[in-house]
């Protein structure tokens, strides 16, 4: 028996054969697409009472009304201090400051926590998180990801956009108009956001590339555009057509083609690679610069529907496949104007209120971030394989209240932090743990690891290191004078480069992982990240012992403290309100006072007496940075 | 049945707990190790596998497939019609029977040729694509576009580890192969499984050494001070993620300790170093990463790769095909010396030794060098319950198109998983929506290599 696969068809084949057979005789599409409740519209239902009293919204009775189905109780809110942690790790990614905790411990205004709120969603720190999350969706990266991996430092303008968009609240459905259209917004109306539009195609633009010549295996790079947008904005895998019709979910052929010709018709920008060196059709912005931004093919003849690739070979042409839209959500494609790509109408399509697949999927993403977990867990895939989700009629009330709320991030926020449920405390009860193992039902708080981003950004901003703002272009070398890179599939970019920024700002590269990132479970920037995996290894460990990384901030840290207070006492408690936002016990304060003035004793006698009380200090601040409070959130 | 979805997926910090809360009066370390062995789906002849990867495409018509007719036809014209200067390219090096097999092999790999009767050549290898990227990705990963887990995860997912002071899956890699380390992550599956990239030189290990101001005797009591802190944070707590955490500071602290004794060849006798042409004091060459991976398998770790090379000045010879002879005389000796080591020390029946490459190399080229070939190529098995001595497929006279038996990379994965006890059908991982295998949906193990 022989396997051999056209190369062209190339490993998605493979991938989509697979998924093909793998469910093979399970599961007849057609006689559930009609059914499943992921394709029904959406259909907001009245919140149920609550007659305990205990929710504060509609939020808070859907959720109530699930668990005393089920014999459960909600949990008690959690305490102050913890509470304040939690919701700024959920909006910023940073601990809060002292004077933060102090603030809202004293304010005994009703409102107090929303005011917190508020001032949070304020902050410019809150984009830099939230941004992260999209550009773990939009698979973003600083290199081009084929054999070269050449570098593309135009890469960042996309990133500064994107958290710019979200600390502007830019409304959901104008956000992905302008990323999947934004040049075609710019033509029409060059006097409205027209360079930030441009840069917002670079969520396309940003597509992985393939082997190793200029513009070799497009289908491949297409595939990788319609998965992100897929996965990410709608859900679905939508990939697995590419040579066949879904054998899982109601995606033919003719569907995935549909949407292949929208970027079959739009130019991508080309970073160079081995053969084929040139970077090219790169957009010029409005203002100067560069971005790696795409447009509709300048010739004409090359604006058109595509044929369907028969078994996912792009050299063997089957039928027509007009530009259209997914028919188990829209069944009438919307008319293109003569010469262009037809992006604007799929943007308009993706966008539109009416498409239950976009907004239930951000509905229950945003709900993930805040919570872990999405009321879908399987968060990218709402087709037939995912999950159900857990709380139907909730999912559907925020779907709707979202579009209602003009797609406002930050409206569906306020509503999810201020109900009773997301301020629960995190405690387990022995009835919960034995009636809702996976707590799916929240009858708590669920106690979470930090992702790498807020670990780095926490220990820098703690020990007083962290640097504001974005760090801009990275230092990339500078294309030659023939806008040429040497790189090549023997010798690719292969740099990583280092700053005190927040980590949303260090490189990204795709064949390869920032060290940081690679150990401490950074997304995938070649494919759409639905949820961070948060496992622990031991080679975490080694870096919490042994790194410059910790030492360095732990000494910062341990000079922090020193110029608060001689009193060693003071000096503990200011470290316990830094790193875990709250003041040591007295038993804390003595085992960790005891602890310097042994260390620094055992510190060997030849180092200078003053040496020896920092190194000891130091120490116990590495040890506050690593301990497991300072990096789960209650 | 394994059920080790259930077990080890999500994001649990690979702790088996879909409950995150401990019984109440467990302590942190009641937890079953992540890493902890477990047993394969039928009796294992293999328990570890040391694999070479010789990167750039190892041409194996001057190695392991010798073809006489390339030398009758070296200089002639491949393709009369064709106007490019393609011609036939004979072997520089001389091949002869070996050992009591008689297989062929040139003087390419005088050491290696040495050790014959432990071979067991595939000469019909045959895969996908023939660039180095895709070709690599696919030789560890089954997939040649998309990334999926390398085979080290697999392993290592499969049937834990030995050690679990050790990672369970390590690669020797000076310089990173084509795909980079695409090739050893462990993708979706639980981290715990990714390879650990050892790489020779000054920090084998990223932050294995203790900070200079900062070491053992110092460190030991910061992280028993580390241990209360978290002890109490735990306490009031009984959550298995915590525990874990905690419990991977010790696993590091071990690791730290003993790590460096397996790069540490001082207990290693003059006779042995020599076998290996390492000189003492080398903690470099390819003959002391093949002595330390020895040292690894003996220890417990799984799946151990070496990297030949790295991404540039490799295999890849398209021209001067001569230039091969000071590559194979940097990983020829170590290669037969940890043959015969593993067979004085009774580890070769259950250790599996792999030698590949992502491609072999085309019987002609230009400017006397050879081009990509994916449609035939030669890799080699050792040991853990493969034929001692044998040839199994055969390429055509040019070594251009498979004779018989053809060998598809899936094939190959399969035969290593079914030698270490694993059906490749049934380890599988679920993940977005559909249960994934390193063979994708083919793959048929090879009997005709199985001793």
């Amino acid at each position: 028996m022989s396997y051999q696969i056209d190369k062209r068809i190339g490993a998605g084949a493979a991938t989509w054969f697979a998924a093909a057979l793998v469910g093979a005789g399970a599961f007849t599409a057609q006689a559930e697409e009609s059914t499943h409740w992921a394709f029904q519209p959406v259909q907001p239902t009245e919140a149920p009472a609550d007659e305990t009293g205990w929710a504060v919204n509609e939020i808070d009775r859907f959720v109530v009304a699930r668990l005393h189905e089920k014999g459960l109780k909600p949990n008690p809110p959690a305490d102050r201090r913890v509470l304040i942690r939690r919701v700024c790790f959920d909006l910023t990614g940073l601990p809060p400051t002292p004077a933060q905790v102090n603030a809202f411990l004293s304010d005994k205004s009703p409102d107090a926590f929303e005011k917190v709120v508020d001032e949070l969603l304020a902050s410019r720190h809150y984009g830099e998180r939230w941004g992260r999350h999209w550009l773990d969706l939009a698979r973003y990266a600083d290199t081009s990801g084929d054999g070269a991996d050449a570098p593309v430092p135009e890469a960042h303008h996309y990133r500064d956009y994107v958290i710019d968009c979200f600390n502007a609240d830019m409304p959901y459905d104008r956000f992905i108009r302008e990323q999947i259209a934004g040049d075609i917004l710019a033509k029409q109306d060059p006097d409205t956001r027209a360079r930030e539009r441009i840069i917002a195609t670079s969520y396309v633009g940003l597509t992985r590339r393939f082997n190793n010549g200029e513009y070799r295996d497009m289908h491949l790079v297409i595939e990788n555009t319609l998965s992100t947008i897929g996965k990410g904005m709608l859900g679905m895998s939508i990939g697995c057509a590419r040579c066949h019709d879904h054998k899982y979910d109601p995606i033919s052929m003719q569907d995935y083609y549909g949407l292949y010709g929208y970027f079959e018709s739009t130019q991508y920008p080309h970073a160079g690679t081995e053969s084929g060196r040139m970077r090219k059709n790169f957009t010029e912005l409005p203002g100067g610069g560069l971005a790696y931004a795409v447009f509709d093919k300048k010739d004409k003849k090359h604006i058109r529907d595509t044929r369907i690739h028969t078994g996912g070979n792009p050299g063997s042409h089957g039928a027509p496949a007009p530009r259209g839209f997914l028919d188990v959500i829209t069944e009438q494609n919307a008319e293109i104007p003569e010469g262009e790509s037809g992006r604007l109408q799929l943007a308009e399509w993706l966008a539109s209120p009416h498409n239950q697949l976009t907004t239930r999927v951000m509905a229950n993403r945003i709900w993930q971030y805040h919570f872990g977990r999405g009321l879908v867990k399987t968060s990218s895939s709402f087709g037939l394989q995912g999950e159900e989700p857990s709380h139907p009629q909730l999912l559907d009330w925020l779907a709707d209240r979202f579009v209602k709320d003009g797609w406002s991030f930050k409206k569906m926020h306020k509503r999810i932090l201020l109900s009773q449920t997301w301020r629960q405390s995190s405690d387990v009860s022995e009835t919960a743990a034995a009636k809702d193992p996976d707590n799916k039902l929240l009858s708590h708080y669920p106690r979470r690891r930090l992702e790498a981003e807020p670990i780095r950004d926490s220990v820098l901003f703690v020990s007083g290191r962290l640097k504001e703002g974005s760090p801009g272009a990275h230092p990339f070398p500078k294309p030659n004078s023939k806008n040429e890179y040497p790189y090549t599939q023997h010798n690719p970019f292969a740099k990583d480069y280092d700053h005190e920024h927040r980590t949303v700002y260090l490189p990204s590269r795709r064949l390869g992982k920032h060290p940081y990132m690679e150990t401490f479970n950074g997304p995938d920037p070649n494919e759409c990240t639905a949820r961070r995996n948060v496992s622990t290894v031991p080679l975490q460990s080694l870096f919490w012992m042994n790194s410059d990384f910790l030492k360095n901030n732990a000494r910062s840290l341990a000079d922090r403290l020193a110029r608060h207070s001689d009193n060693p006492a003071k000096r503990i408690e200011l470290g316990y309100e830094l790193a875990y936002a709250r003041k040591p016990s007295k038993e804390e304060t003595k085992a960790l006072a005891d602890y310097v003035a042994a260390h620094a004793k055992r510190i060997p006698g030849d180092v200078k007496p003053e040496d020896r009380e920092t190194r000891a200090w130091t120490s116990l601040c590495r040890i506050l940075l690593s301990g497991n409070e300072f990096i789960y959130v209650d | 049945m394994l059920k080790r979805t259930a077990a080890m997926g999500g994001a649990c910090a690979g702790y088996g707990l879909s409950n995150r809360l401990l019984p109440v009066l467990a302590s942190p370390s009641s937890e079953p190790h992540p890493l902890a062995a477990r047993p394969p789906h039928y009796a294992p002849k293999a328990k570890r596998v040391i694999m070479f990867f010789l990167t750039g495409g190892m041409s194996h018509v001057d190695s392991f497939d010798p073809k006489p007719e390339l030398t009758k036809r070296d200089g002639q014209p491949y393709n009369k019609s064709s106007r490019d200067k393609q011609v036939f390219v004979g072997s520089p090096w001389a091949h002869k029977p070996r050992g009591q097999s008689g297989m062929e092999i040139t003087d390419l790999f005088p050491h290696v040729a040495g050790v014959a009767d432990d071979l067991c050549l595939i000469r019909s290898m045959h895969g996908d694509h023939s660039d180095h990227f895709e070709a690599t990705l696919h030789m560890h990963t089954g997939s040649n576009g998309v990334a999926w887990p390398g085979m080290g995860a697999w392993v290592s997912y499969g049937i834990g580890s030995e050690n679990n002071n050790l990672p369970s899956h390590v690669v020797f890699a000076e310089r990173k192969p084509y795909a980079g380390a695409q090739v050893w992550d462990s993708n979706f599956l639980p981290a715990y499984h990714q390879g650990v990239r050892l790489k020779p030189g000054n920090e084998i290990i990223p932050h294995l050494t203790p900070q200079k101001d900062n070491p053992w005797s110092l460190q030991q009591a910061e992280l028993a001070m580390l241990k209360r802190v978290n002890q109490r944070h735990f306490e009031s707590r009984r959550d298995g993620e915590l525990a874990a955490r905690m419990l991977s500071f010790e696993t590091a602290a071990n690791l730290q300790r003993l790590a460096p004794q397996h790069f540490d060849l001082k207990d290693e006798s003059d006779r042995t170093l020599e076998m290996y042409g390492v000189k003492r004091g080398d903690m470099r060459s390819f003959g002391w990463q093949t002595l330390a991976a020895r040292r690894m398998a003996e220890n417990g770790v799984r799946f151990i790769e070496l990297v030949d090379t790295g991404s540039s000045g490799n295999w890849d010879r398209h021209s001067r095909i001569e230039g091969n002879a000071g590559l194979a005389k940097k990983v020829d000796q170590p290669i037969a010396a940890l043959i015969k080591d593993l067979k004085e020390r009774g580890m070769l029946e259950d250790t599996l030794v792999i030698c590949a490459s992502e491609f072999g190399r085309t019987g002609y080229g230009a400017s006397h060098g050879r081009n990509h070939h994916a449609k035939a190529f030669t890799c080699w098995l050792a040991g853990g319950g493969v034929k001692a001595g044998h040839v199994h497929g055969a390429t055509d006279d040019f070594g251009l198109t498979i004779a018989k038996d053809p060998v598809h990379v899936h094939d190959f994965h399969a035969t290593i998983l079914h030698l270490l006890g694993l059906d490749h059908e049934k380890l599988t991982f679920h993940h977005e929506g559909r249960n994934f295998r390193l063979t994708n949906i083919f793959g048929n193990v090879v009997d005709g290599v199985l001793a």
